[in-house]
């Protein structure tokens, strides 16, 4: 085997074990893969209420609360994917599973209606009873959605 | 009264131009993630920027050139093209970090997509390279990015628990919640915010646009070892506010919409607003400072005439360069990747290549050849050591602590 030859080699095997490991960090297909997305979707949600909360209280913007609102939208959808990607072996995990996404889409629901509700307060004026009861509204709507997803991880023991 | 002025001018500008996208995103990541438990990071990050561009600046003061120049001269043209290749790709990550975190904190003023504030800041950046003053440039930025003193202030309004932030501080710990590799992950996330090598080659190719001579060794040792260290203060500030806000909530930082919202609980829509401003400021900044770096180690690694002092047809080349890393940048923001994981990755991989432009200037700076009589003295020398060890520690933890927490999942 010429020197090159071997060099190559050397480098061709560094790269399978580097691919080993990251393949073996890959997420396996168990109740703890779900940790991860179901603690993003957590935070996601809490922040949109968050937004909603400081913008009836005119601490905010609706630019800078709508575009919070969508941020957590996108980010509920990457959590969706990855759940998505994720193979549920047993019936249990797949029922946790399947519980789990639809409290992503009861998130992601409570979400867009507050980044419509944020939206819309940008050109009334706040005092207006009927932003505050759109706004109240989705903040009823929020608060459902981060009990629902709590009640499932202490279900799961994800928290 | 002129000098008095010049050196508190440079002080504000230091403070202000402190911060950029990388330690408003990790600092804020941090908090509301750790609390106030890294804090002694950002501590060591800050002494060690203070003395990496103290030599940096002394070598540019002495010699009359530039850190890469010195670097290619003295390390040879191998290891110079090595710290080069790795210095530029950070810098392109940082450059396109900085423009999505202009355009970011526009979409949050406007509520428009930062995709489409994206072409604009490109325009502006290239404008004020191309037409403004060096001096007028980092003065105006660095001034304006003092704004960013609304998170000290917000933390005071938001009245926290001193006593519990002190000591989150003071015996640090790791969260329940977290793992211990997470921990240490971003504690060299943090550790790389504090020490971007384009901050020293902005420093030390801004001694030789501004002509420094040794008579200026002075003041620019105030600058750093005043203008640094307050500046590490907001860095303290931005995590504290997450900390006190975020943390309880149970909200992790990964927006920057979600960075602003404990001064906004704090002090309304104005203190909103002054953020804003102090954003747009120091990433603006930033931008400029990465895009002048990334022109500057090209120019001075090849030889090419460099330097805004020059009118940009004596220095077409370095003007050229830094047009295509604006161009590169902008169109790594135009594939959909979020401005913020990049932010995340350069504060990172910036810590990973660290070792390559710090040595060589702990080298040169111990060199009498070029410095005559003002090499390093032992104390430098023994901080420079013990920084050494640190950052070459850092260096290579962080590739298997990435793949191990999952680049802090």
């Amino acid at each position: 085997m010429s020197k090159t030859a071997r060099r190559v080699a050397v480098v061709l095997a560094f790269l399978a074990v580097i691919a080993g490991l990251v393949s073996g960090c890959a997420p396996q297909p168990s109740a703890d893969t779900l940790k991860g997305p179901a603690k993003e979707v957590a935070s996601a949600v809490r922040a949109g209420s968050l937004a909603v909360e400081l913008r009836m209280a005119d601490s905010t913007t609706a630019a800078a609360a709508s575009t919070a609102a969508d941020d957590m939208l996108g980010q509920v959808e990457s959590a969706t994917d990855k759940l998505h990607g994720f193979s549920a072996p047993t019936p249990e995990e797949r029922t946790v599973r399947s519980n789990m996404l639809a409290s992503f889409s009861a998130v992601s629901r409570a979400l867009l209606h507050a980044r419509d509700a944020l939206n819309a307060s940008s050109g009334a004026p706040l005092a207006s009873a009927d932003i505050r009861d759109m706004l109240s509204t989705v903040q009823s709507e929020l608060r459902a959605a981060t009990d629902q997803l709590d009640n499932l991880m202490t279900r799961a023991g994800i928290q | 009264m002129k000098r008095l002025l010049g050196v508190a001018l440079g002080i504000l500008t230091a403070i202000g131009g402190f911060v950029d996208i990388g330690d408003l995103v990790t600092n804020a990541v941090v908090g509301s993630r750790f609390g106030m438990s890294l804090a002694w990071v950002v501590v060591i990050g800050v002494v060690g920027i203070c003395l990496f561009a103290n030599m940096s600046g002394r070598v540019a003061a002495v010699s009359g050139r530039a850190t890469f120049e010195v670097i290619r001269e003295r390390m040879g043209p191998r290891a110079g093209l090595a710290n080069l290749g790795a210095s530029f790709l950070i810098n392109l990550m940082t450059v396109t970090a900085e423009i999505g975190g202009i355009a970011l904190a526009l979409q949050l003023a406007s509520g428009v997509a930062y995709m489409l504030w994206v072409p604009f800041a490109l325009l502006a950046v290239w404008l004020v390279i191309w037409r403004v003053k060096f001096s007028i440039m980092e003065n105006v930025t660095g001034l304006v990015g003092l704004t960013l003193v609304v998170f000290a202030v917000a933390l005071f309004l938001l009245k926290p628990d001193w006593g519990s932030l002190a000591a989150q501080a003071l015996s640090p710990s790791v969260p329940g919640e977290e793992s211990t590799g997470t921990y240490w992950y971003y504690a060299i996330a943090l550790f790389g915010a504090a020490m971007t090598p384009y901050e020293v080659f902005f420093f030390s190719s801004g001694a030789v646009e501004e002509r420094w001579k040794v008579k200026d060794l002075v003041q620019s040792r105030i600058n750093v070892l005043l203008g640094f260290p307050l500046g590490g203060f907001l860095s303290l500030a931005i995590a504290a506010c997450a900390a006190v806000v975020l943390l309880p909530a149970g909200i992790s930082v990964t927006t920057l919409s979600q960075v602003v919202l404990p001064v906004a609980q704090a002090g309304g829509q104005l203190a909103l607003a002054v953020l804003i401003l102090g954003i747009v400021a120091a990433t603006f900044g930033a931008a400029l400072e990465t895009t002048l770096s990334s022109g500057y180690t090209l120019a001075q690694y090849f030889g090419w005439p460099w330097g805004k002092f020059r009118r940009p047809a004596a220095a077409s080349r370095f003007h050229v360069a830094m047009m295509v890393v604006l161009l590169a940048g902008v169109a790594v923001l135009a594939t959909g990747v979020d401005p913020i994981l990049v932010t995340e990755y350069s504060v990172v991989f910036s810590a990973i290549a660290l070792p390559l432009t710090y040595l060589p200037i702990l080298i040169v700076a111990n060199d009498p050849q070029y410095m005559g009589k003002h090499v390093n003295g032992r104390a430098v020398n023994v901080a420079g050591l013990v920084y050494l060890v640190i950052i070459l520690v850092a260096s290579i933890a962080a590739i298997p602590l990435m793949i191990a927490s999952g680049a802090g999942a």
